[in-house]
C-alpha cells in the first residue's frame, strides 16, 4: 500500500468520525473514489444515497429501527402470504367458501397471489443470471434470513413458490389461437439446467436469493412501477458492496441495508424505468438526446459523423442510462463509477459527461469506423480504465 | 433505407440487409444469433437491455455477397416505446416465441402486428418475417399442433414458419437462410420495378420532393 493511498484512507477516517459528518466534504472525498478498506465504501455509500443521517449519533437507533422495519415487511409480504397459502391448501372447507383460486374477485387473496407469482418468475428468471462471469451470488450467504428459514414456520418460501409455479406454468400453458403446449412436466424440474443453478440445501440461501427477497418487496411496496429488467443490475453491486462489508455487524444487513438505499436510488432513477414518461422531460429519450446535443457542444465533427452513420443514441445510451453503466465494465470498475455518480451533487445529472467522456474517448476509431465496426464498438465499449473515462467527463462538466 | 446493394468486385454483387429479431422476453432471440453469428451456445446469457448488434457475413452464391446486421431488441414490454426507432429502415425480421411457453406465441403475434404497423416495403407490403417456434429440443410438437401452426403462420402473414433450437443447433441456419432468399428476391423484384418505371416515365419524375 503506497503511502499516498494510506494517506487517503485517513483522511476518510478522519472525515467519517466527525460527530457530524460534512457532506460536501465527504461528497469530494468520494467523488475520486472510495478505498474498499475497512468497510468505507459500505458507510460512505450509506451517506451518500441519503440512508444514513449526517448526525452520527443516531446512526445505531435509526438503523435498528430500519432492519425492523425491514423484517416486518417480510413477514407482512411473503411469511403471511405463505402461511395463509399452506392453511388453504389444508382446510378445503374455508377454501370454498369464502376465498378460492378461481374467485374473480379483485380482492381476492388469490388473484394477489398469483398476481405476484407472475412478477416472482420475472424477478427470478433475471437475478439467476446475475454477473454469470462471477460466483459471489451463486455463493450461499454467511447470513441467511433466520426469520424466512426459520423450521419452525410451515409455509410457502419463495423459493418454493417459484419451483410450484413454474411445474403449474409448464402443464396448464395453452395458447389463445388453439396452440396447447406440450412439453412434457417432467422437463419443469431442470428449468436451469446448469449444476451451477442448482438451488443450495435447506437452511442456506445463496446471495442471488437474497436480492430476488429485496427486488420482490420493493415490487409489492411500488405496485406502480414493480419490476422492471434491468433493476436486479442496480440492486447487484449495491448489495455486493454491503455484503462483503468486514464489519460483520453490518454485513449481516446487508439485505436490509440494500433494500432502503436501492429505494433511495430507485427515487431518483425510476423515472428511466416508466414507459408512460419515456417522452417526457424527465424520461429516458430525453436523456439519450443530451447525451448527443453535449457532444454536439464538445465534439461536433464527431457528433456529425455519427449523424452521418445514422447511428442513433437509443442504439446504445439506453443501456448505458437505464442501468447506469452497470453492464458496460466489470463489477469493481462499475463501483468505482458509482462512487463519483452517488457523491456528485446532482447525481444522475454527472452520468450525461461520463457517456459523453466515453464517446470522445474514442474518437479517433469512431471517426475511422463504418457503422457496423461503430455499432460494435459503442456495444462492446473497448476502454476498462474508468479513472481515463472519469477524469475525461469531469473536464467535459467544468468547461461548459 | 439501410439497403445498400453495390459492386464490389467484378461481377459481385454485395448486399446489406438490416433484420431485425424480436419476440417476448427469454423465448432465446440472443441464443439463436450467437448460434447463427458465432455457432457458439450459453446457459446463462443476460437479459438485453435496449438493443444488440451483430453482423452475418454470407457469401451466397459465386457473385452475391450479404451482409446480415441483426437486430436483437430487448423482449420487455418497457422497451417498447423505442421499437419505431429500432425498426426503421429494416428488410426482415425474426419473430421467435418458445415452444415450452405458450403465452410467448401471442407475444409474438403482438410483435408482428406492430412489426407492420411500423415498417412496410415500398409496395407496401410487410416485409418478410420467419416465425421461429424455438427451443424445440425441449418439447415435441404433436402432427396437429404443427399443422395449426402452419395455418396461423399463413392467417398472420408470415412467410414462413421454422422449429428450431439454439441449443442443439437444429434449423438455425435453415431458417436464416430461407429468409435472407426472401429478401433478396424481393429486393430483385423492387429493383427490376424500379428500372422499368425509369424506363416507362423517363421525364416525369423531375417534380418529386426529396426530404
Amino acid at each position: 500500500m503506497s503511502s499516498s493511498y494510506r494517506n487517503r484512507i485517513q483522511e476518510f477516517k478522519l472525515a467519517l468520525s466527525e460527530q457530524q459528518v460534512d457532506l460536501k466534504a465527504l461528497r469530494e472525498l468520494c467523488f475520486s473514489g472510495i478505498p474498499c478498506e475497512g468497510g468505507i465504501r459500505s458507510l460512505c455509500w450509506k451517506i451518500l444515497l441519503n440512508y444514513l443521517p449526517p448526525d452520527q449519533t443516531l446512526w445505531e437507533t435509526f438503523l435498528e429501527k430500519q432492519r425492523d422495519v425491514y423484517a416486518q415487511f417480510l413477514r407482512e409480504m411473503i411469511i403471511q402470504p405463505g402461511i395463509a397459502k399452506a392453511n388453504l391448501g389444508v382446510s378445503r372447507e374455508d377454501v370454498t367458501l369464502e376465498d378460492h383460486p378461481l374467485n374473480p374477485n379483485p380482492d381476492s387473496r388469490w388473484n394477489t397471489y398469483f398476481k405476484d407469482n407472475e412478477v416472482l418468475l420475472q424477478i427470478d428468471k433475471d437475478v439467476r443470471r446475475l454477473y454469470p462471469d462471477m460466483a459471489f451470488f451463486q455463493r450461499p450467504t454467511d447470513f441467511p434470513c433466520q426469520l424466512i428459514l426459520d423450521p419452525q414456520n410451515e409455509y410457502e418460501t419463495l423459493r418454493r413458490r417459484v419451483e410450484q409455479t413454474t411445474l403449474k406454468a409448464q402443464t396448464v400453458n395453452r395458447n389463445r389461437s388453439g396452440v396447447t403446449n406440450v412439453s412434457s412436466p417432467g422437463k419443469a424440474l431442470h428449468l436451469y439446467p446448469s449444476n451451477e443453478y442448482a438451488v443450495l440445501p435447506n437452511g442456506c440461501e445463496a446471495h442471488w436469493e437474497v436480492v430476488e427477497r429485496i427486488l420482490f418487496i420493493y415490487a409489492k411496496l411500488n405496485p406502480g412501477i414493480a419490476y422492471v429488467q434491468g433493476m436486479n443490475e442496480i440492486v447487484g453491486p449495491v448489495y455486493y458492496t454491503f455484503a462483503t462489508d468486514p464489519n460483520s455487524q453490518w454485513k449481516e444487513h446487508a439485505e436490509a441495508d440494500t433494500f432502503f438505499c436501492f429505494t433511495n436510488l430507485m427515487s431518483e432513477n425510476r423515472d428511466n424505468f416508466i414507459k408512460s414518461l419515456d417522452d417526457s422531460q424527465c424520461g429516458i429519450t430525453f436523456k439519450m438526446e443530451s447525451v448527443f446535443s453535449r457532444l454536439k457542444q464538445k465534439d461536433t465533427e464527431l457528433y456529425i459523423r455519427l449523424q452521418e452513420q445514422n447511428i442513433k443514441p437509443q442504439y446504445f445510451t439506453f443501456r448505458w442510462l437505464t442501468l447506469l453503466l452497470s453492464q458496460e465494465f466489470l463489477l469493481p470498475d462499475v463501483i468505482r463509477i458509482w462512487d463519483s455518480l452517488f457523491s456528485h451533487q446532482d447525481r444522475f445529472e454527472f452520468l450525461i459527461p461520463v457517456c459523453c467522456a466515453m464517446l470522445t474517448l474514442i474518437r479517433d476509431q469512431l471517426l475511422a469506423g463504418d457503422f457496423t465496426t461503430n455499432m460494435r464498438l459503442l456495444q462492446d465499449y473497448p476502454i476498462s480504465d474508468v479513472h481515463s473515462i472519469l477524469i475525461k467527463a469531469k473536464e467535459l462538466q467544468d468547461s461548459l | 433505407m439501410r439497403k445498400m446493394s453495390g459492386d464490389s468486385e467484378l461481377g459481385c454483387t454485395e448486399h446489406l440487409f438490416k433484420v431485425l429479431v424480436i419476440g417476448d422476453h427469454k423465448v432465446g432471440k440472443s441464443s439463436f444469433v450467437k448460434r447463427y453469428v458465432r455457432n457458439q451456445f450459453y446457459e446463462e446469457l443476460k437479459t438485453s437491455i435496449g438493443v444488440d448488434f451483430s453482423m452475418k457475413v454470407i457469401d451466397w452464391d459465386a457473385h452475391t455477397r450479404v451482409r446480415l446486421q441483426l437486430w436483437d431488441i430487448a423482449g420487455q414490454e418497457r422497451v417498447r416505446g423505442l421499437n419505431r426507432v429500432y425498426f426503421r429502415g429494416s428488410s426482415g425480421a425474426f419473430v421467435v416465441y418458445d415452444l415450452t411457453n405458450g403465452s410467448s406465441l401471442d407475444g409474438a403475434l403482438n410483435w408482428k402486428r406492430e412489426l407492420d404497423c411500423q415498417v412496410m416495403l415500398k409496395n407496401g407490403h410487410p416485409i418478410p418475417a420467419v416465425l421461429l417456434a424455438n427451443k424445440c429440443d425441449e418439447t415435441k410438437v404433436s402432427r396437429r399442433n404443427a399443422s395449426l401452426l402452419e395455418k396461423l403462420c399463413q392467417e398472420k402473414g408470415f412467410t414462413g414458419c421454422f422449429q428450431t433450437s439454439a441449443k442443439e443447433n437444429i434449423n438455425v441456419d435453415e431458417a436464416a437462410k430461407f429468409l435472407v432468399k426472401h429478401i433478396l428476391q424481393i429486393n430483385e423484384e423492387s429493383m427490376k420495378e424500379e428500372e422499368q418505371k425509369i424506363h416507362l416515365k423517363p421525364q416525369t419524375n423531375t417534380n418529386s420532393v426529396c426530404c
